[in-house]
């Protein structure tokens, strides 16, 4: 690669992976965990199947940002009108502050690890995150959020330092096996829907835009999508690995993902423990600066008030406005103890899986549409993909109803 | 029927309501202007059952013949409505909320697009919520509205204003703009030269960048 095209592909370096490593937050890590326990590694293959489509969708939302200079939410309100935007607004702020409580229940677990109580952890995070994406500028946001999805890193020396098995682990990730029993089907949901989220897409495709990248750029973006899809995927099977080489091994089943780093302690060693601590942090406060923004970018397109992150306060009050009272709401929830967190979670979970199909849907749709797209609609080979991957999702939407109804 | 003077009427609530197609009575599905002038008139409506040639109202209704003759139009719900005003520094600055009308001497005229939070209240069926805000009017003369659906663009600057320009000034300004930008702002002026200049002064410039390395 010359020297000019790499400078290029940095200048484009981003999106993907900020969208893609911020699937892996506590609610990711601890579904990993739960596969690698209950599981073993017999459901590797999952993992593969959702990296699959998170390239796939990622790359459209991408697409659509750069070809029309629009994020999803404008992009709604162009095609579908004002009250479909605003409707799918309005279910993507109430999921995504469910899944901000959840991110800083992560917060408060991790450093919970170290002794550090949540009256303390939750507050700072939440002022530091803001402060961060509020004050500082997109070129320094986007390098410390980076730097932050690097301590993901940790996840992959904890499954090393597991001792796994990694013949059955590899068979494991390209021989499908299953049993279509009802924690089978939870568990394969779970992990299709924690890898593509609403938010992602919809952060995505925003990110893009306020990037400012062009279609002439989409090349050089494939890189930076697939590697940060393909790098989510990595540290979920090295998730999975430590927790079947250890916690499946000895018969033992996690709750969350802090259950799992205390219980890989006697198993793993100390390092591996404290690893996926780390870890856990670092998904966590990635997560929670990314959420946020994807709620932010998508009010303010509903609204036509599309701003930037390089906008300062004053420029942008409505996109900082969400920015903030989602922080501000969702830190309130996890720190008052007569909110009962759980249900909290399995609602913004559920909205979640609602929220994906129609969105998946919207995506084949404008993605394919020459009018708006020209020359970089999907082709015949993409459309197919995309319409699999959409009923692959809602079967799995289909098959986790009927067996929470039973 | 219409005084010279009348009171502004939201497009976005005629959208919907009836209208006397060559005597039957159908549901407006969508409004058509052609540039007249400095300015926009409405000649067209679109209902379930096709599209008609507007002859007026009456008994607040509109009313309209089957359309006969082929003149592009511009529809306001396809091509206005919930657009992005883009700035001349290709800034994403707003979007069209609703499309302000004025009957004129029996003549639906485009007065102006409202860009503010009121016409999204409104549209959203909180009408009354919608009253406590001001409307944002921009004039329909200050925009350059593209004329079909493909791009989502509408330039803080009319055709008019972009022709009085000197092609050094065209030039100067279309290389400020993204290029698809640009594209649509010359498309149908007579500053194609000026987009060409533009075309070439980029590629001398990737050119030059590439030997200095």
């Amino acid at each position: 690669m010359s020297r000019l095209r790499l400078a290029a592909f940095f200048a484009v370096l981003g999106p993907g992976l900020l969208a893609g490593l911020s699937d892996d937050d506590p609610a990711g890590i601890t579904t990993y965990s739960i596969l690698g326990a209950d599981h073993g590694y017999e459901l590797i293959w999952v993992l593969v199947i959702a990296t699959a489509m998170l390239i796939l969708y990622h790359a459209i939302a991408v697409r659509l940002g750069a070809v029309t200079g629009q994020g999803l939410a404008g992009l709604v309100r162009e095609r579908y009108g004002v009250r479909v935007a605003l409707a799918l607004t309005a279910v993507l702020v109430v999921a995504n502050l469910g899944t901000m409580a959840a991110e800083f229940a992560g917060v408060a677990s991790a450093l919970g690890l170290a002794g550090v109580p949540r009256a303390i952890s939750v507050p700072i995070a939440a002022a530091g995150v803001s402060w961060l994406v509020i004050g500082a500028q997109f070129k320094r946001v986007e390098h410390v959020l980076l730097a932050l999805a690097s301590t993901l890193g940790a996840y992959v020396l904890a499954g090393s330092l597991a001792g796994p098995d990694w013949g059955a682990a590899a068979r494991g990730a390209v021989v499908p096996s299953l049993s279509l029993g009802r924690a089978d089907v939870l568990v394969i949901t779970a992990t299709v829907g924690t890898t593509i989220a609403p938010w992602g897409l919809a952060f995505i495709q925003s990110y893009a835009v306020d990037k400012r990248l062009r279609p002439k750029d989409l090349s050089l973006e494939r890189i930076d999508i697939t590697a940060g899809a393909i790098l989510t995927g990595v540290i979920g099977f090295f998730v999975v690995i430590a927790c079947a080489a250890t916690l499946h091994a000895s018969g033992r089943s996690v709750g969350d993902a802090r259950d799992a780093a205390e219980a890989l302690e006697p198993l793993a060693g100390a390092w591996s423990a404290r690893l996926f601590g780390a870890g856990l942090l670092g998904a966590a406060l990635l997560a929670l600066a990314i959420v946020p923004l994807s709620t932010a970018y998508s009010v303010a397109e509903t609204f036509g008030t599309e701003s930037r992150l390089d906008d300062r306060l004053g420029e942008a009050k409505l996109f900082y406005g969400t920015y903030l009272v989602m922080m501000a709401v969702a830190a309130v929830i996890v720190l008052i103890p007569a909110v009962p967190l759980v249900p909290v979670l399995y609602l913004s979970q559920a909205l979640n899986a609602i929220l994906l199909v129609p969105l998946l849907l919207v995506l084949n749709r404008l993605s394919g549409d020459r009018t708006l797209m020209g020359e970089h609609a999907s082709g015949p080979t993409i459309r197919t993909l995309s319409w699999a991957a959409t009923l692959v999702l809602i079967a799995c939407v289909v098959a986790l109803a009927v067996v929470s109804l039973t | 029927m219409c005084g010279p003077v009348q009171p502004s009427i939201p497009a976005s609530t005629l959208l919907g309501t009836q209208v006397a197609l060559d005597g039957a009575s159908e549901r407006v599905h969508d409004l058509g202007a052609i540039a007249h002038g400095s300015g926009w008139r409405i000649v067209a409506v679109r209902t379930g059952r096709g599209v008609g040639t507007l002859v007026g109202s009456s008994e607040s209704r509109l009313s309209a013949t089957a359309r006969a003759d082929g003149t592009e139009v511009t529809w306001l719900r396809e091509a206005i409505f919930d657009r992005q005003i883009v700035d001349l520094d290709g800034r994403r600055v707003i979007r069209v909320a609703d499309v302000v009308l004025r009957w004129r001497d029996g003549v639906l005229t485009v007065e102006a697009v409202d860009v503010g939070a009121s016409a999204v209240l409104r549209r959203l069926g909180l009408v009354r919520l919608a009253a406590r805000f001001e409307p944002q009017l921009l004039p329909i003369d200050r925009l350059h509205v593209p004329s079909a659906a493909a791009e989502a663009l509408l330039l803080d600057a009319s055709r008019a204003r972009l022709e009085e320009l000197g092609s050094d000034e065209a030039t100067e300004l279309l290389a400020r703009l993204p290029v698809h930008v640009a594209e649509h702002a010359v498309r149908r002026s007579r500053h194609r030269s000026a987009l060409r200049e533009h075309h070439r002064a980029r590629r001398r410039r990737r050119r030059y960048r590439r030997l200095a390395r």
